[in-house]
């Protein structure tokens, strides 16, 4: 028999045949937390209005076998910079499957995943199947998670998965080779899905200073490890970053954002909003196992996932990582460190006269977490699948489509993707910054053109500026607009379309 | 893999290689220039270096005074200008261009050699550090264009060489000497010779007397010299962010290749142990390191030959140690040749690309060919560009005090004629040079911005040159 089929044949080998109760527990933990999800997204058809831009890639690719790398529609022609893995995974379901299964199902079993991914690494962490399955619970009802995973299709969904699994072999490859080579490729394909493979990195690094700073055994494979993944992230790091690196300079990480958004997605670290977004019961369990694995005891695992919040920390402190994105890894991975406070909780009980209602203490304390999360997770998503396109704004997107071909359209920021996506024309701005060109003027000009106040022929200039064709107001229209010659109302549900017609010509 | 690159490195013939290599890669570039016509971009310092030397080659005597700016600053001696104009004197102003930078090239890497030797380096080491350094963008950079950081490295370590190899008092004088010369390039470079000569009466393990007396008198020399130069002639150039000047992968011209300063990180852990002995090293490594914040890419050149000896030990480190997961040790060593090579094919492919703005090249001829009078008002960092193609004064370039950086920021944001008009009559401003570039952003960033607006709107400027959006105005004087 081959070598490398022996070991992966070892790999298995503990299985057992019958299922243990673990297993059914963690099966049932897993179906609950994809029923929520299709719970929230059984009665919508509509994505977020940022999915659009992952489905015009995914579509692409269907088509031609390659992401969209310059668009002729987005801000009337531009180039894309795109990390295209997680949009080719997506791709492969749509090819069998039908839309709404392929971006509204399969996005959501793939999210639930990562219960079980939780499970594996709590119980490396803890050796306790309890434990285990207690942060299974509480990821399954991480508030943050379950709401920007639910209909957004973003590549974050793809690459939360691959980290927690590269967390995973990590911690395992000491066993077993084969799982060095497993966090490998996961590690690479993280690279090729999303920038928070570079804090997998980061955390690595903390993780060995830590080890030497505590005098932890540890082995030289561990450095081999990480070295040869620090390098190989900085080689693709420079090879994939290369011209945004060349064009933005180190600012690239903003990702090009308006000044004027930067604040609002780069928010410095609120400790309100963090425990709201991560759920009080993981939030808290978390914290008081980092406080006693930082003062009192020692123990690899947890040090491992303490250098990754420590990073995530820092870099979403310092604003080079969206607030959002950030929460999200640090609610798992505090939802993970809830597995060793569990224990230690449990195992202290069993010390004192109610070790004769542990039984009761467990549940208590399965309902008090998932109560918690659950009710923060249920407004998060709530929220979320609230704040989608409605069908009335879909509906002025399909008659977009009704004008010219080579049309240009005005709207607010949130409806580019939905323009090229389902209008199939042009936009003047979108949420794709980078690469995009002019983002602050265009961002001006088009708070511009949206102002109540805003003159007529300052309007219509802006207009013609980006060459606009046709503009979309979702309120009230500005009053310029208002017994105006050069715009005519084409379109109305409540969301309106109104035809430029008219031109200033600039004086020289 | 390991074994083949210790193979690689053990062979008898392999610094004949890396001669040959250092040749090849210096030449491609004097090409590349060559094939520019340009000396490197508008904003390339070199304009100003062979503006000066061409100005002492003519007169035969070094200029007291500085005209090329509205402010007639006071010269300061540069022992680089001096050897550029002897070299022009003897060879023109072509050859030299290419030639100066290709010797000082070749005798740094023989210097480097010998001085690597001379402290007791293994071969094997010394093949890595000389390798690496070569394929350095910093390397190339410095050692293919008109730097003068390129001159106080040869004389730095050819001083440092003689310091610690003879024992003859002539040749511990010019070793001396050398090192005063050194004092004349910039203050950092100063700073840097002084230390340097610290580590090599602390190899040499000379009598504490003398070395103390020239060490001394170094110091005094440095503080005489310069206490009489202003402020921001020592704390100069880029404006650039610091990762943008430090990374040659972010695209800066000087910077290091990322794999090499991880490589010199490795070294330096690797040594880590040694600190006690070696702390003089570390000290340069960390006050250059400190030098950096400060003087950004003035800083960079002297980093180059301590951080490839570093780089040079942390990639034997690599190479020589017993990987437990061999074949990952082997994918290791791949990646970081692929990484090195990476960033020298984009080094050379970034000066292919990187060429002098053309429209801005012909309105700066058509300036110099009308031979127009009075002073003209630009980006700042087309200062050195303008001075030598147009043959005019500007208002600011990169050695300008702060005054009149602030006068040229003060009239670029000009929106009032009249303010406008008192400050040109009074520095003789009789131009406006406007590029595409600086109304998108490296000037103003909304097309009525400042001096736009006037340009626009006031019947005092005339537009004399318009081609692809790059204009020159004639100041009306009253």
């Amino acid at each position: 028999m081959p070598q490398s089929f022996i070991k992966f044949y070892v790999l298995f080998e503990g299985v057992d045949a019958k299922i243990k109760w673990e297993y059914f527990v963690l099966g049932i933990i897993f179906l609950i937390a994809l029923g929520i999800r299709l719970y929230y997204v059984h009665n919508t058809s509509a994505y977020s209005y940022d999915a659009y831009f992952s489905i015009r890639q995914i579509e692409n690719i269907v088509s031609t076998g390659a992401p969209i790398y310059h668009d002729d529609l987005s801000y009337s022609g531009r180039d894309f910079f795109v990390l295209p893995f997680s949009y080719y995974v997506m791709a492969f379901f749509r090819l069998f499957l039908s839309e709404k299964i392929a971006f509204l199902i399969i996005p959501n079993i793939i999210a639930s995943l990562l219960v079980i991914i939780v499970f594996l690494i709590a119980y490396e962490v803890t050796k306790n199947k309890i434990g285990a399955l207690f942060s299974s619970a509480l990821v399954a009802l991480t508030p943050v998670y379950i709401s920007k995973t639910i209909i957004s299709l973003s590549p974050l969904l793809i690459a939360v998965i691959l980290f927690f699994l590269c967390i995973y072999f990590f911690m395992k490859y000491e066993e077993n080779i084969v799982y060095m080579w497993l966090f490998l490729i996961c590690f690479v394909l993280l690279l090729f899905t999303h920038e928070i493979a570079y804090l997998l990195i980061f955390g690595l690094l903390i993780y060995l200073l830590f080890l030497k700073l505590e005098n932890l055994k540890h082995v030289q494979e561990d450095i081999e490890l990480v070295l040869f993944s620090l390098l190989a992230s900085l080689w693709i790091f420079f090879i994939v970053f290369k011209k945004l690196l060349l064009i933005y300079g180190p600012v690239v990480i903003w990702e090009n954002l308006p000044k004027a958004l930067v604040e609002q997605f780069y928010v410095k670290f609120d400790i309100l909003t963090a425990v709201y977004q991560c759920g009080v019961a993981p939030f808290l369990l978390g914290l008081y196992a980092i406080f006693l694995y930082f003062f009192q005891k020692k123990k690899k695992g947890i040090y491992f996932l303490i250098s990754m919040i420590l990073v995530i920390f820092s870099v979403t402190w310092f604003g080079f990582v969206q607030f959002e994105t950030s929460i999200i890894l640090l609610s798992i991975l505090l939802a993970l460190l809830s597995a060793q406070t569990f224990v230690i909780f449990v195992n202290y009980l069993k010390k004192t006269y109610f070790a004769n209602y542990l039984v009761l203490f467990i549940l208590a304390l399965f309902a008090i977490g998932i109560v918690l999360s659950g009710a923060a997770a249920d407004q998060s998503a709530r929220r979320e699948i609230f704040n989608v396109p409605d069908e009335k704004e879909i509906q002025a997107m399909e008659w977009l489509s009704y004008t010219p071909e080579n049309s240009v359209i005005a709207a607010p920021l949130n409806f580019g993707h939905l323009i090229t996506s389902i209008g199939k024309r042009g936009n003047v701005m979108d949420t794709a910054f980078l690469l995009a060109p002019d983002v602050n003027q265009r961002y001006e000009d088009l708070i511009g053109i949206y102002d109540k106040y805003t003159p007529e022929t300052e309007a219509v200039n802006v207009l013609n500026k980006y060459g606009v064709t046709h503009i979309v107001y979702v309120d009230d229209e500005p009053d310029y607009v208002k017994d105006s010659n050069c715009f005519k109302l084409l379109f109305d549900n409540n969301i309106k379309i109104y035809k430029l017609t008219c031109r200033v010509e600039e004086y020289e | 893999m390991n074994n083949l690159i210790l193979k690689i490195i053990r062979h008898r013939r392999i610094f004949l290689f890396i001669w040959v290599f250092a040749i090849i890669l210096l030449l491609i570039l004097a090409v590349l220039h060559l094939k520019s016509g340009m000396l490197g971009t508008e904003t390339s310092e070199q304009y100003h270096h062979i503006r000066i030397a061409s100005e002492i080659a003519d007169t035969k005597k070094i200029p007291s005074t500085d005209y090329a700016t509205v402010e007639n600053r006071e010269y300061i001696i540069n022992p680089y200008h001096i050897l550029l104009a002897v070299f022009i004197f003897l060879l023109g102003k072509d050859l030299s261009i290419l030639i100066l930078p290709l010797i000082l090239g070749i005798l740094m890497l023989l210097i480097f050699i010998l001085t690597l030797n001379q402290m007791g380096i293994d071969k094997e080491r010394v093949v890595l550090i000389v390798f690496l350094t070569i394929i350095s963008p910093t390397f190339l950079n410095i050692f293919s264009t008109l730097n003068d950081s390129s001159l106080a490295l040869v004389l730095m370590f050819l001083a440092f060489y003689l310091l610690i190899t003879f024992r003859q008092w002539i040749l511990q004088f010019v070793s001396i000497l050398l090192f005063v010369i050194c004092l004349f390039f910039n203050l950092f470079g100063a700073v840097i010779a002084i230390i340097f000569l610290t580590l090599g009466y602390s190899i040499e393990k000379a009598k504490a007397g003398v070395s103390r007396l020239w060490i001394l008198m170094l110091i005094v020399v440095t503080f005489v010299y310069y206490s009489h130069v202003p402020l921001s002639r020592l704390f100069i150039y880029s404006t650039e962010p610091y990762l943008g000047v430090l990374l040659s992968d972010l695209g800066s011209f000087i910077g290091f290749s990322t794999f090499f300063l991880v490589l010199s990180l490795v070294g330096m852990m690797t040594f880590w142990k040694r600190k006690s002995e070696l702390w003089l090293i570390y000290f340069i490594a960390l006050f250059i390191f400190i030098g950096f914040f400060l003087f950004k890419n003035i800083a960079i050149p002297y980093a180059l030959l301590f951080l490839g000896i570093f780089a040079g030990f942390g990639f034997y480190r690599i190479i020589a140690s017993q990987w437990k997961l061999k074949l990952l040790g082997n994918l290791t060593l791949v990646l970081i040749l692929c990484g090195l090579f990476f960033s020298t094919l984009s080094y050379l492919n970034h000066v292919k690309n990187s060429e002098f703005n053309p429209t801005l090249l012909q309105s700066l001829e058509w300036l110099n060919k009308n031979d127009r009078q009075g002073a003209v008002l630009s980006y700042q960092g087309y200062g050195f560009a303008i001075e030598y193609i147009a043959n005019m004064p500007v208002v600011a370039d990169y050695l300008s005090s702060e005054k009149y950086v602030n006068l040229s920021n003060y009239l670029l944001s000009q929106r009032n004629i009249e303010r406008f008009g008192e400050s040109s009559n009074e520095y003789g401003i009789r131009y406006v040079l406007i590029t595409p570039e600086m109304r998108n952003g490296l000037v103003w960033s909304r097309k009525d911005d400042g001096l736009l607006f006037l340009l626009k709107n006031s019947e005092n400027f005339n537009k004399v040159f318009d081609k692809n959006d790059c204009e020159v105005w004639e100041v009306e004087q009253k």
